[in-house]
């Protein structure tokens, strides 16, 4: 029964119809996200199936302070991308909330007018306890929206210290976002979140112009101190402005901000590649769990297995959490192989 | 500026969306002086306009706060215009209209309002409002009837004509309780204006969400404690009557107002000189960019040329652009309000017993449709709602029907529950339903609240919703029937 249902889904999922595909897309989100056992297995096939058609968009991350204008530069970048021939798929991730909590869902507000633009598909997800955490959900939809054509990912989170980290993870591009006040940026440079920023917005220099420029000229001076300063010095130099002020609200410094996000795109391929070969080894990894992987890669047998199927996931032809599923089946398989060798061969 | 009413510098609005007396009271006073710092700012002289200035204060049922914070506003206006130097009399004298509150009055058992509004009413003219707005008994139902408004001025002319109450001024003045209570409720205002003023004045306040979300986390405790039986309304929490007769209310064909307003805008459009319009609206959109001119002044000649309200509008948007409505929400004060029930925490645990069966907690999309900025309501709903563990969206302000169905079906929702209290729910509802099956969300629970004559539920219910809160609702009852509603619908 349900495999035929999903047999649809993944069929409406890259249909032609907005209509048909749109709705499929968020039931199939809603599979990925649900803490239901068997809506996991049906979403992980779903999405092993679906892999293949998965990988062409650019994944680019959006973090900042609560407020700091992440929806509305959002919507605003949005528009530009679809003007320019794009298909633009939103994901606002808050993982800060709870399952049993219940929460509010409401940066759609924010982003009017791509909620309304048929080149668009935005979908807010409350944190949950669920399957392997917001990370793995975040993941997963990510491939979902791109398999359903669309090929400008941005993701959506609140900055709060740890999540700087988890978004770059699971994108090609991280955006941090903040105000113009001094207090914004000194905190982020004590708790080290630059590191894992690719670009620095200071948003709102419509309301304070001249803080926003010393706040940009601040962040440039820190950021010379951290991962940024070994590149300076290094020979391919980069002409990008590495901090950006706009203004979401009137587009102000918004097509400088754009050119920044092309020209990483081109000149950072390479690292991207990298970037994404490591990202799906760890989401394979992580979907296997730490307990299961360190038997796997001390049983030969299973060991090769692994390697062979995140060459697999690297070639884009099995979703990790499937491929997770098909080793944790063989350990089961191989109940010997778990037991630690000493004990092995005590009780032969 | 003789005989010339700038502005109404309103505190009933607020009042109206939750604030207490006092955080009305001290808003209010906060707008005044930020209008004034930006007259005088624009060149104008204090004691050129000063007087013509006036104030509208809601007037709620707690009797006596009412009266004095009238009087508190008095005294704090003249402290406030004495600071900014004015000389003559006139400038620092508070002159106010004030209308009694809508909020107060039910819609069950409504006969009852006709009391409750001469309460109000009474507090008002104690309080020395220069004019004064009486509500009709129906108002919680639809647009008052002939009958209803009626009684509601006739409310008015007893009180001036008939009781001699008017004759006396400030006829509280000297009650030691009175002018005690005056003084507490000036210096608890006065403590949120300097406040305000520390957070860097009114428009920081405003733009940092800090005013809504006051106003809001008052309305939200407000309810809590109406629904768990703390606060008493005679007829809806406590008393309520068995056989309610059904109310006559004044009917309006939605479609048809819509129909006849569009065909006037389109007369209005086929006989004007198109080009003298044109050119009147430019005039504003190039005043708002170069702020070279006088805006308003250019405005009423576009009207004189025949330009709309919406031309009009849409010329100032394209310079300024268009407010949107913060839709952070307050939580976690519904439920500690509303106390420690037994029905409440079954119902958390309900509701969490749905979120493991089904994999996610129940989902439902608080929406408001077409031109209704009553959001009181849908914020409660949503605010509470969530803490009982609903996973909630907010849809914007002003969704079309497209939008919200679209809306509903992206973010996947079990549940739309619209709220809706302009009157125009018998031509949305339909409509958003009819886009909800043609986007392929027949499957979506559709529920509606506010303000619906019983006389709509037919048809509403014909249409396919699946239920109706109206005015009164205890939240649970609404979050009960809304997880009953999208139960039942998983299972069939
Ligand atoms: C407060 C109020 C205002 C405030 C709004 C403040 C705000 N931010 O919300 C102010 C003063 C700004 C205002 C303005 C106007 N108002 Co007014 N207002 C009211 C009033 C008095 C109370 C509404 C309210 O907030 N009640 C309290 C909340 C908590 O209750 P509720 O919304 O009904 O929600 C409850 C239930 O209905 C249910 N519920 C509601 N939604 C949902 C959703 C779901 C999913 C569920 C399950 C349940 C549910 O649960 C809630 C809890 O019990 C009503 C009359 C009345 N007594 O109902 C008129 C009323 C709605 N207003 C009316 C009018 C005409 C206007 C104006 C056009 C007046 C004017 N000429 O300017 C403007 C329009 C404003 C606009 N932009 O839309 C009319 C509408 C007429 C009609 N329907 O035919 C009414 C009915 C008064 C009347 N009889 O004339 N108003
Ligand atoms: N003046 C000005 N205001 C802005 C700008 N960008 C955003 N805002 C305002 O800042 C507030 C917050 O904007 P959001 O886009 O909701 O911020 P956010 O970072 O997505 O917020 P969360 O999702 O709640 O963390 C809103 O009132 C916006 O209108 C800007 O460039 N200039
Ligand atoms: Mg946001």
């Amino acid at each position: 029964m349900s495999a035929m249902r999903d047999n649809h889904l993944a069929q409406d999922l890259t249909s032609k119809d907005i209509l048909l595909r749109r709705r499929a897309l968020s039931k199939a989100i809603t599979l990925v996200e649900s803490s239901r056992i068997d809506h996991r297995q049906r979403g992980d096939e779903l999405l092993d199936e679906l892999f293949p058609k998965a990988g062409s968009s650019f994944r680019i991350g959006i973090t900042g302070p609560p407020g700091s204008g992440k929806s509305t530069l959002v919507d605003a970048m949005g528009l530009m991308l679809i003007e320019q021939g794009h298909q633009v798929a939103v994901l606002c991730v808050d993982p800060s909330s709870n399952l049993s909590d219940g929460c509010v869902l409401a940066d759609k507000t924010r982003m009017h007018r791509l909620a309304c633009s048929d080149n668009a598909y935005i979908r807010p997800s409350a944190g949950s306890a669920g399957y392997g955490g917001v990370a793995q959900q975040t993941r997963a939809a990510i491939r979902l929206c791109e398999a359903a054509a669309y090929d400008f990912v941005v993701v959506e989170t609140v900055g709060v210290g740890q999540n700087e980290c988890a978004v770059a993870a699971m994108t090609d591009m991280v955006l941090l976002l903040q105000g113009p006040t001094p207090g914004d940026d000194l905190q982020v440079i004590k708790k080290g979140i630059y590191e894992h920023v690719d670009l620095v917005v200071v948003n709102k220099v419509d309301l304070a112009r001249a803080a926003a420029l010393k706040a940009q000229r601040r962040i440039a001076s820190a950021l010379r101190l951290t991962r940024y300063g070994a590149r300076h010095v290094s020979p391919h130099l980069q002409p990008t402005p590495r901090v950006c002020t706009v203004s979401a609200v009137t587009g102000d410094g918004l097509s400088t901000l754009m050119n920044s996000i092309t020209l990483y795109q081109q000149e950072e391929a390479r690292n991207i590649a990298g970037r994404r070969m490591i990202q799906d080894k760890t989401w394979l990894e992580e979907s296997i769990g730490s307990q299961a992987l360190s038997k796997i890669k001390a049983d030969e047998y299973l060991r090769t297995m692994f390697n062979a199927l995140v060459d697999l996931v690297h070639a884009g032809r099995r979703a990790p959490p499937a491929a997770a599923r098909q080793l944790l089946a063989l350990v089961s398989e191989h109940p010997e192989s778990f037991a630690p060798r000493g004990q092995n061969g005590a009780t032969a | 500026m003789p005989k010339f009413n700038p502005i109404s510098i309103s505190g009933d609005h607020m009042q109206e969306a939750g604030a207490t007396p006092v955080l009305e009271l001290a808003l209010t006073l906060a707008n005044g002086l930020t209008y004034v710092k930006a007259a005088q700012q624009r060149g104008l002289n204090l004691d050129d306009f000063a007087g013509r200035l006036s104030f509208f204060w809601g007037i709620g049922m707690d009797f006596y706060p009412e009266v004095a914070k009238l009087r508190a506003a008095r005294l704090l206006w003249w402290r406030i215009m004495q600071k900014f130097g004015a000389q003559e009399d006139k400038s620092s004298k508070l002159r106010a209209h004030c209308q009694t509150s809508g909020w107060s009055l039910a819609a069950q058992d409504p006969y009852n309002n006709v009391v409750r509004t001469t309460v109000e009413a009474l507090a008002a003219v104690f309080g020395g409002t220069q004019s004064l707005h009486t509500n009709a008994f129906d108002e919680a139902i639809a647009l008052p009837s002939d009958m209803s408004s009626r009684i509601a001025r006739n409310t008015q002319l007893i009180l001036q004509e008939e009781t001699n109450i008017t004759a006396v001024v400030d006829p509280w003045g000297g009650s030691y309780f009175m002018e005690s209570l005056t003084k507490q409720i000036a210096d608890a205002a006065w403590q949120i204006i300097e406040d305000i003023d520390a957070m860097g004045g009114m428009i920081r306040a405003i733009e940092s969400g800090w005013v809504n979300q006051q106003i809001e986390e008052s309305a939200a405790a407000k309810q809590a404690k109406i629904d768990s039986g703390k606060i008493v309304i005679v007829g809806v929490s406590k008393y309520r009557c068995d056989h309610e007769a059904e109310q006559e209310t004044l009917r309006v064909d939605t479609t048809k107002v819509r129909e006849s307003q569009l065909q006037l805008l389109s007369d209005i459009k086929a006989a004007r000189d198109c080009d003298a319009a044109r050119e009147a609206l430019e005039a504003i959109t190039r005043c708002g960019y170069d702020g070279k001119g006088n805006l308003l002044e250019l405005s009423i000649s576009a009207m004189k040329a025949r330009a709309t309200v919406g031309e009009v509008s849409e010329a100032l948007e394209k310079c300024f652009g268009r407010y949107t409505a913060e839709a952070r929400l307050v939580s976690g004060v519904y439920g500690p309000n509303y106390g420690d029930h037994d029905h409440w925490a079954q119902l958390k645990t309900r509701i969490a017993g749905f979120s493991k069966r089904h994999g996610r907690p129940p989902r439902v999309l608080i929406a408001k449709l077409g031109q209704d900025g009553h959001d009181r309501g849908a914020k409660i709903v949503a605010s509470s709602f969530a803490d009982l563990g609903f996973a909630v969206d907010i849809g914007s302000l002003f969704q079309t029907a497209e939008e919200c169905a679209r809306q509903a079906i992206e973010n996947d929702v079990h549940a739309i529950g619209v709220s809706t209290l302009s009157g125009a729910h018998t031509t949305l509802v339909p409509a958003m339903l009819d886009e909800l099956k043609r986007q392929g969300g027949d499957g979506i629970c559709v529920f509606v609240g506010g303000v619906i004559p019983r006389q709509d539920y037919s048809a509403l219910y014909d249409s396919g919703i699946i239920g109706i809160y109206g005015p009164g609702t205890p939240i649970p009852d609404a979050a009960s029937g809304v997880l009953e509603g999208i139960l039942n619908r998983l299972e069939s």
